[in-house]
């Protein structure tokens, strides 16, 4: 067999392999966060700016209707109700003054009280703010004006004057008239109170007011532009409005149908109707009752007037929103830009540690295959050095030997040579495994020949005795101290024709007869190490050869195999078991069931030592073929 | 004099000696591919406590060792014989090794280790899973 010298395959020139191009590689996770984040901020931005403006318009609007509105209508309505119970005030006033009663009771004659009562009419026009004063006498049916003078008479038979001779005949205290002359272009209220009340029913008096002044005061209570004012009375007369030739016309030719019912409907009391037409847009109307006369004010406002702030809000809030956008999307990119780099760059920086790993790790693998191959090597020498088959197989016809290192190499082995007189067999456990244990081996079997050779060949014990020896000295392990302490454990048997001798050396024999099994323990001194003393001897133990004798010898591996539930060892006692129960079945059945137990106990657990087992039946006859293994 | 504490490995058990109190523990397997590498501190470390200490310190050293290959056994019992000579010095010394009664070959290990010494060695079995 020729020596191969194996040279490690030059490494091929190569180059890191080149990256691919960044600019695409993290960008699509990196876009896609970045656009979703935006879409959410932009979600985000657009929800507050809708509720914001929803909320104010809503609050807005609430307010309006149940305050403002309110408001307004209340202090509209207190103002004409003044205006009313002031001009009620004073015609009553009139009414019940006693120079009025009794100067129209006596028929204006009495000149003294017609200059009173003539002053007081004139008053009430130049200072008191009417239009006009009047006062209509049912005694004389003399209408006198505000100069104190008569400017007519009344007539029943003149419809014109019905109004006059109604009241008088129904006795009603005080009433409102409204006198329409749109052709002069003005429209008069009239407050006609009963002279001498209803009792008396002497004719009536009051003053009376220009509604196209009191329109144009009205002006000042309109919201805007937009937005309207009207006094009506329960049928829905017009009696006044802020655009005063409407004066005289129905409320339901101005407002849509629907409205205006809705309005009348609960004209006693205050309510608020909103609606909604094309041209006009969205119009609150207010209506509150007058409680000095059955009249109402009714208040439209366009919704664009009352509250015209919303749109402001509204232009304002969508600008805020769009602001905020630009500004939170564009400093979102940077922030994710300035952020994907440093991403980039980290996994630019793991892609070349991945290459150097990658390259130390090849590295690795080649060195360790150098090792290996060395091992494999030395694993051949081993195996060679160590070959026993052939001896073993010519002297015993029944036999097997187990040789399992727990690496390719190994420090166990068996051993046997032909002597005169008989065979010569050994199990030794060198120290150490692997490597090292190799190393022993070696030593150990050069010498356990030699000594066989020319030493001694049918002593066991002084076999051993020598070994020890021998071996202290070429280790230099004569003294107690130095820097190594090798040796071996070994178990050795000289087979003659008739007897066994066995002796050993922390390896002990184990000894099949009659289906029982027993130990025998041997010396407690191992070979070669320090604390054996140099001119250590051994002892012999004889056992006579039957036909049924069975030895086994086996290096500790075994037995502290671990494994099982517990992770013990496999134990001596187990193997005992094992062979005295196969005693009967054969010594290949034996092997097998050792080995089968061996391999359920050891199950997923690595080979903890080297295996090293030999068993031999010496006298059988027929042939069986026993194995080594590896 | 520090205390002395290696973890356990794979193959190397716990070391805990504690100067102050005179516990040494060992726990552990026991077989590393350099049996002398790992003891060789360990051994150092009770030559110097053992030279410190006066013979009136008690000694009290726990061993749980279920494995140990035949180097560590080696050292062991290097460090076993330290203890003893220390005991045939007048120091008060007690081996305690607690073994698992179903796990045969650790008694057949103590028991193997006991011969070879005069100091009190205890071995205690433990019920334990």
């Amino acid at each position: 067999m020729e020596r191969v010298t194996k040279q490690a395959p030059p490494l091929p020139a190569e180059q890191p392999a080149r990256l691919p191009a960044l600019a695409e590689m993290p960008d699509r996770s990196v876009t896609k966060v970045t656009l979703f984040g935006g879409a959410v901020i932009v979600f985000a931005i657009l929800l507050v700016g809708w509720l914001v403006y929803t909320v104010t318009q809503r609050e807005a609007v609430d307010k309006l209707k149940t305050k403002d509105l309110l408001h307004l209508a209340d202090s509209i309505a207190a103002k004409v109700d003044g205006q009313i119970r002031k001009a009620k005030e004073t015609s009553l006033l009139m009414a019940e003054d006693p120079n009025v009663i009794n100067w129209v009771a006596g028929g204006e004659r009495d000149e003294a009280l017609g200059a009173v009562v003539g002053r007081k009419l004139t008053l009430l026009t130049s200072e008191h703010g009417y239009d006009n004063s009047f006062l209509v006498s049912a005694v004389s049916n003399r209408y006198w004006g505000e100069g104190g003078t008569v400017l007519r008479t009344m007539s029943r038979s003149d419809p014109e004057d019905a109004w006059f001779y109604a009241n008088v005949d129904n006795r009603k205290p005080i009433e409102i008239v409204l006198d329409y002359a749109i052709a002069r272009g003005d429209t008069f209220v009239f407050v006609n109170a009963l002279i001498g009340g209803a009792e008396r029913a002497l004719g009536e008096t009051g003053v009376g007011l220009s509604l196209k002044q009191s329109a144009e005061q009205f002006q000042q209570f309109k919201y805007g532009d937009k937005s309207h004012l009207w006094l009506v009375d329960r049928e829905g007369t017009i009696y006044l409005s802020d655009r005063y030739e409407q004066a005289g016309t129905k409320l339901n030719t101005i407002l849509p149908g629907a409205v205006s019912d809705e309005l009348f409907a609960g004209f006693a009391n205050t309510q608020v109707v909103t609606y909604r037409t094309a041209q006009t847009g969205t119009i609150d109307l207010i209506s509150r009752p007058i409680e000095s006369a059955d009249l109402d004010i009714v208040f439209a406002i366009p919704r664009s007037e009352s509250v015209p702030f919303l749109h402001k809000i509204r232009t304002n809030t969508l600008l805020a929103v769009l602001a905020s956008l630009l500004l939170i999307v564009a400093f979102y990119f940077y922030v994710s830009r300035k952020l994907a780099d440093p991403y980039k760059r980290a996994l630019r920086h793991n892609e070349e540690l991945e290459l150097k790993v990658a390259e130390r790790t090849r590295e690795l693998s080649l060195k360790h295959e150098q090792l290996t191959d060395g091992i494999a090597y030395a694993k051949r020498i081993q195996d060679s050095v160590l070959h026993s088959e052939d001896v073993l197989r010519e002297a015993f016809p029944v036999y097997f030997a187990i040789r399992q290192p727990r690496d390719l190499v190994g420090g166990d082995f068996y051993w046997a040579k032909r002597v005169s007189g008989g065979t010569l067999a050994a199990v030794a456990d060198c120290t150490g495994h692997g490597v090292p244990g190799a190393f022993m081996t070696l030593l150990a079997q050069s010498l356990l020949n030699r000594i066989a050779e020319h030493e001694c060949q049918d002593d066991p014990a002084r076999l051993l005795a020598l070994l020890n020896r021998h071996l202290k000295r070429t280790l230099r392990q004569e003294t107690r101290q130095g820097d190594t302490d090798d040796g071996l454990d070994i178990g050795l048997l000289f087979i003659g024709d008739s007897h066994v001798l066995y002796a050993g050396a922390r390896c002990p024999l184990l000894v099949v007869r009659g289906g029982e099994a027993e130990w025998i323990e041997g010396d407690r001194k191992s070979v070669g190490y320090r604390r054996t003393p140099l001119e250590y001897e051994y002892a012999n133990v004889q056992l006579e050869l039957t036909d049924d004798l069975v030895l086994f010898m086996s290096t500790d591996g075994w037995y502290d195999q671990n494994g099982g539930a517990n992770d013990y060892s496999f134990g001596r006692t187990r193997f005992a078991a094992i062979v005295a129960g196969q005693a009967a079945s054969g010594l290949e059945n034996c092997r097998t069931e050792l080995l089968q137990q061996l391999r359920e106990h050891a199950g997923s657990k690595e080979q903890r030592d080297d295996i090293t087992v030999l068993a031999l039946q010496p006298k059988r006859k027929q042939v069986q073929v026993g194995e080594a293994t590896r | 004099m520090e205390t002395l504490m290696i973890e356990p490995s794979k193959s190397t058990p716990k070391i805990h000696f504690d100067p102050s109190t005179g516990k040494l523990l060992i726990s552990g397997h026991a077989y590393p591919e350099n049996a002398f590498k790992f003891f060789e501190p360990i051994l150092q470390w009770l030559d110097l406590f053992l030279a410190e200490n006066s013979a009136q310190f008690t000694v009290d050293f726990e061993l749980r060792l279920p494995y140990m290959n035949t180097s560590s056994t080696k050292c062991f019992m290097i460090l076993l014989e330290k203890l003893d000579d220390a005991y045939r010095g007048g120091m008060q010394v007690t081996v305690r090794w607690y073994y698992n009664p179903d796990n045969e070959r650790e008694l057949e290990c103590a028991e193997e280790f006991k011969e070879d010494l005069q100091l009190p060695f205890e071995l205690i079995p433990v019920e334990e899973s």
